[in-house]
């Protein structure tokens, strides 16, 4: 890993207006989908972001991708804001940063075969693969992703969701990109082939130093595949750092909470104590006062209720929550490392 | 969830309230006759937990609806028998099966949302059930949605019985699927992924809430899920379903301590582990087979590591490994030792 | 089958019997087998035929009236031995060969409608769509304007301002049928930008142009095949309704509808006036759509193994008991 960022969110942000203004101007509600996110990807790590439902985490991605123009903040690739170009440069500078979706079955074209969903980034880029070349390289990228070069022929239905994520994967790769979104990339896939898919995208990322920012709601997949973690509340990052001291220590309670909700595959620890968080994530558009998870959260004092809470560092992590670090861990998450059933 | 039932403790097992012989479903296409579940056994005690794991295309939900008598015939086929409390659910009268499933099988979704109704109000809903089955008025019926609302947990039910589904969120109209499933008190509910399409914190308290009104019924739950980290939290009993067969039945503890399946084993693998170190995990090669086209033999051959010749060729039955707990592997001995 | 041993290890046997070889062979084949389509397909092959060539193959000139046979009725001989398929009219005049005469001018009104109006609309309701905003809030209200007024008094009122005549008529028709196409291509584009793979061909680069191109519009297809000939039938009897007020084609010049507009006078003493035409164009509507149900099937990749292989439905061997 090298130390400049190749990839770098500072303070983004994206609000949605609801409704249109009246005939006579008049203020339109706004939602904050994601308040001001920072963070860096340098080459050959993953960043793993997770939250529920609503936190934004969706909303992040389109908009460092720019697929949604973004309220406000910087996104840097290699030190240059792409948020200041032009249309046209912004779909040459897409080539280096690409995206992985989630749904295997809409993300690709019914109507294109293999072959032509891999080949057609290359008819907007006619530079990085030679017309001539590009048989064979659609051959090699088939391999690369685990499918069989004569699969090049058919059409997406044709294939398991699992091996249309790969087609995803593939039609990314194509491009030779630097950084990789993955949006719920593996999520609608099954465990075995989920596993399959994860393993891919550790083994590509070692060959080709990609750098990846993987969203994910499955706190597992996160921890295994991630190097960092950030963690998103309401819009907001609520704690982010090294993914094991993350899992191991969290230092917000929200974070907590999460991570004893995770069911684990293990009869004998059902009996631990879990933290059931009560009600749900708040209606972004009425987001609470000071701590946006006061509501929720069992250790809220009067001035969670007040105060937005500053960011603060306990070590490698940062926790957005005034009681960072002062709070215990339950003991269930703190020695959760053993290797399972044998 | 926290508490075992009497039946798994002692061994004296009182008589099944659904026993399940055969079943057997398969679906008319345009390539023929598919099998989507072939030949699957399993009993369940009153107030048991049974847990069903399966991947997508296993056949652990076909099965479930064809119990409920919910598979159209053309173009399905259900063969094999399913009796409740000694009575035949496949042979019965539909009249006679849309009482049992109102009033002693109900069964939830996963997609809670789309299940109810957008254009009625979620206590009209959950009020209906009881107005067409105990023919009361229409404020006791009200009354009883508001009782079932609060049983299911929704905070202030008195004023949210008059809610559209739209104004609820997944977990909420979730637990409405609940209220309406308990309304006239099932002995068995089925639930089928009734979590996956909610957050985990949420998943959390829907199942929490399960296990209460369970506790509180001592009604029998069938859990179908593909997240084999619910089933060791929350079941009795475990069957992991493969290619339409059950490939393994065991009690929950035996399941992951003792996996006898190369399939079962591959599965705990190669899940990614909240509370486990990264690295690469134990993916299982290939994919399932597609129904319609299942490999001779073992179903699972293609795929398994162990294969020796015998797997192509003969399909295993379940054997008994221990107590209680069977595998379909011909390797059972091999692997129980490993 | 029996070796399938890693993950590459392709499909199984299913998939590949879905991927036949796309090829024109075996288009006709599939069309040969659906029988529907293949006789709704030879009709209107039959028909364009008849309708380019009338000059060579029509019996009887179209415009020769021959008062010695007046109300020949189907199959029936004229006293001067002529032999009358479909009959003649009051003026003697041949119907079969008048039908393949009028069906050029029908058929071509038909086809160049929809055609112009289709262009017009679709291109206006895509653009509505991808691009929201204003575009999107006028036309829509136009839409919804054009709509709400009666089309045939429109109609009647500017051919009375221009004046009759085959290139006015599809002109009137492309200015009062493109908002069928608009509003459905509209909402098919929202529909279809919901899609992942669209935001996909943003995210590897694509140019707005060649997402619409490549993308939205051939998956678009389908449905508006279908619009397509609905329309087509629906133009052909519009033309019928403005021939029959007078105000679409002028004689001698003919077409289906105005010949049941000048038959109408004959109806009881003469019925096939009437029915010979309109069966003309309740047959060609309806071929058109049979042909349009099958294109739209066998056009879609997900759809068309159905039709593309044969159907084995006996030796299928499932049981897996043995």
């Amino acid at each position: 890993m090298t130390d400049a960022p190749v990839f770098e969110v500072r303070d983004i942000r994206k609000e949605y207006a609801l409704g249109k203004p009246g005939l006579f101007g008049g203020k339109v509600r706004s939602l904050t989908a994601v308040k001001d996110v920072s963070f860096a990807l340098r080459r050959g790590e993953t960043v793993g972001l997770v939250g529920e439902s609503g936190c934004g985490k969706s909303s992040l991605a389109r908009t460092v991708l720019r697929l949604n123009e973004p309220s406000g903040g910087e996104v840097h690739y290699h030190g240059q804001d792409i948020l200041a170009l032009s249309r046209p440069e912004m779909q040459k500078l897409r080539r280096h940063i690409q995206v992985v979706f989630q749904d295997p079955y809409s993300s690709l074209d019914p109507r294109f075969t293999v072959r032509r969903i891999l080949s057609e980034p290359w008819q907007i880029f006619p530079d990085i693969v030679p017309p001539e070349q590009r048989e064979a390289r659609v051959a090699e990228l088939l391999t690369l992703v685990g499918l069989n070069p004569s699969d090049a022929d058919r059409y997406p239905h044709q294939f398991s969701g699992g091996q249309r994520q790969r087609i995803g994967i593939a039609r990314a790769l194509a491009l030779e990109p630097e950084v990789i979104v993955c949006d719920e990339a593996v999520s609608a896939l099954d465990v075995s082939v989920q596993a399959q898919v994860v393993n891919l995208l550790k083994e590509l990322q070692d060959k080709l130093g990609l750098a990846y920012l993987f969203i994910a709601h499955d706190l597992s997949v996160v921890r295994h595949i991630s190097d960092r973690v950030i963690v998103m509340y309401l819009g907001e990052v609520v704690e982010e750092g090294p993914v094991e001291e993350v899992f191991t220590t969290p230092r917000h309670p929200y974070t907590v909470a999460l991570l004893s909700a995770v069911p684990l595959p293990d009869p004998s620890r059902r009996d631990r104590e879990v933290i059931v968080l009560e009600g749900e994530v708040p209606n972004p558009i009425f987001p609470p006062s000071g701590c946006p998870f006061h509501p929720r959260c069992a250790h809220a004092q009067e001035i969670c209720r007040q105060t937005p809470p500053p960011v603060r560092t306990i070590g490698p992590t940062r926790a957005r929550c005034h009681f960072a670090g002062a709070l215990d861990t339950p003991p269930d998450l703190a020695h959760a490392a053993d290797d399972g059933p044998s | 969830m926290r508490e075992m039932h009497p039946s798994q403790t002692t061994d004296a097992t009182p008589a099944p309230l659904l026993e399940v012989r055969d079943l057997r479903v398969s679906f008319d296409t345009p390539h023929g006759l598919v099998k989507a579940v072939g030949g699957v056994s399993w009993t369940l005690s009153p107030g048991e937990t049974l847990g069903i794991i399966g991947e997508s295309g296993s056949g652990k939900s076909v099965g479930l609806e064809a119990i409920m008598g919910l598979i159209k015939s053309p173009p399905g086929h259900v063969a094999g028998q399913v009796l409740f409390e000694g009575e035949d659910v496949l042979t019965m009268k539909e009249s006679r099966r849309r009482q049992l499933r109102g009033e002693k099988i109900a069964m939830i979704f996963q997609d809670a949302m789309s299940a109810l109704n957008p254009a009625l109000t979620v206590g009209t809903q959950i009020a209906e059930v009881y107005r067409l089955r105990r023919r009361c008025s229409q404020t006791e019926a009200e009354r009883k949605a508001v009782e079932l609302m609060d049983r299911v947990k929704i905070p202030s039910a008195k004023s949210r019985v008059r809610c559209y589904p739209h104004e609820f969120s997944g977990g909420m109209c979730q637990r409405v699927m609940i209220a309406t499933a308990l309304a006239l008190n099932p002995l068995i509910l089925i639930a089928d992924e009734p979590t996956t399409a909610l957050d985990v914190t949420v998943q959390r308290q829907i199942m929490t809430l399960l296990a209460d009104l369970q506790r509180e019924d001592g009604m029998a739950l069938v859990l179908i899920t593909h997240d084999l980290g619910l089933v060791a939290e929350t079941v009795d009993r475990a069957m992991v379903m493969y290619a339409g067969r059950v490939v393994e039945s065991a009690p929950v503890s035996a399941l992951f301590d003792a996996p006898s399946h190369p399939y079962t084993r591959g599965l705990i693998r190669s899940m990614p582990r909240i509370d486990g170190a990264s690295g690469a995990l134990h993916a299982i090669g290939g994919t399932p087979p597609a129904a319609g086209r299942m490999p001779r033999g073992c179903a699972f051959h293609p795929r398994c590591t162990h294969r020796i010749d015998r797997c192509r060729a003969e399909r295993p039955a379940l054997r008994p490994v221990a107590p209680r707990h069977t595998a379909a592997c011909h390797l059972v001995e091999e692997m129980t030792h490993d | 089958m029996s070796a399938v041993d890693t993950n590459t290890a392709a499909l199984p046997e299913e998939e590949h019997d879905r991927a036949v070889a796309i090829t024109w062979r075996a288009y006709a084949k599939a069309l040969l087998r659906d029988r529907v389509a293949f006789v709704s397909a030879v009709f209107l092959l039959l028909l364009l035929i008849a309708a380019a060539g009338a000059h060579l193959l029509a019996p009887y000139d179209p415009n020769h009236a021959n008062l010695g046979a007046r109300f020949v009725p189907p199959l029936g001989t004229a006293r001067d031995g002529g032999f009358h398929l479909l009959g003649t009219d009051e003026l003697g005049r041949d119907l079969f060969s008048r039908l393949m005469h009028g069906a050029r001018v029908s058929m071509s009104i038909g086809l160049l409608g929809a055609l112009c109006s289709g262009i017009v609309g679709i291109t206006l309701g895509v653009l509505a769509g991808f691009y929201r905003g204003l575009l999107e809030d006028l036309l829509m209200r136009a839409v919804d304007g054009m709509m709400a007024l009666p089309s045939l008094l429109i109609a009647l009122f500017i051919l009375f301002v221009i004046g009759p005549g085959f290139a006015n008529l599809i002109l009137i028709f492309t200015l009062l049928h493109w908002m069928v196409f608009a509003r459905m291509a509209r909402s098919l584009t929202l529909n279809h930008q919901q899609s992942t793979y669209i935001t996909a061909a943003r995210a590897i680069g694509g140019s707005d142009r060649r997402i619409i191109l490549t993308h939205l519009l051939p998956n678009m297809v389908s449905p508006l095949i279908v619009l397509f000939t609905l329309e087509i039938a629906v133009l052909i009897l519009s033309e019928a309704s403005l021939s029959f007020l007078g105000f679409g084609v002028q004689a001698p010049q003919s077409s289906w509808g105005l010949m049941i507009a000048r038959g109408r006078e004959y109806i009881s003493s003469a019925w096939w006036l009437v029915v010979m035409p309109g069966a003309a164009i309740f047959l060609t509507a309806l071929a058109l759509n049979l042909v349009a149900a099958w294109a739209r099937a066998i056009t879609d990749p997900v759809q068309r193994w159905r039709w593309l292989t044969p159907p084995r439905r006996k030796n299928q061997p499932v049981d897996h008991d043995a």
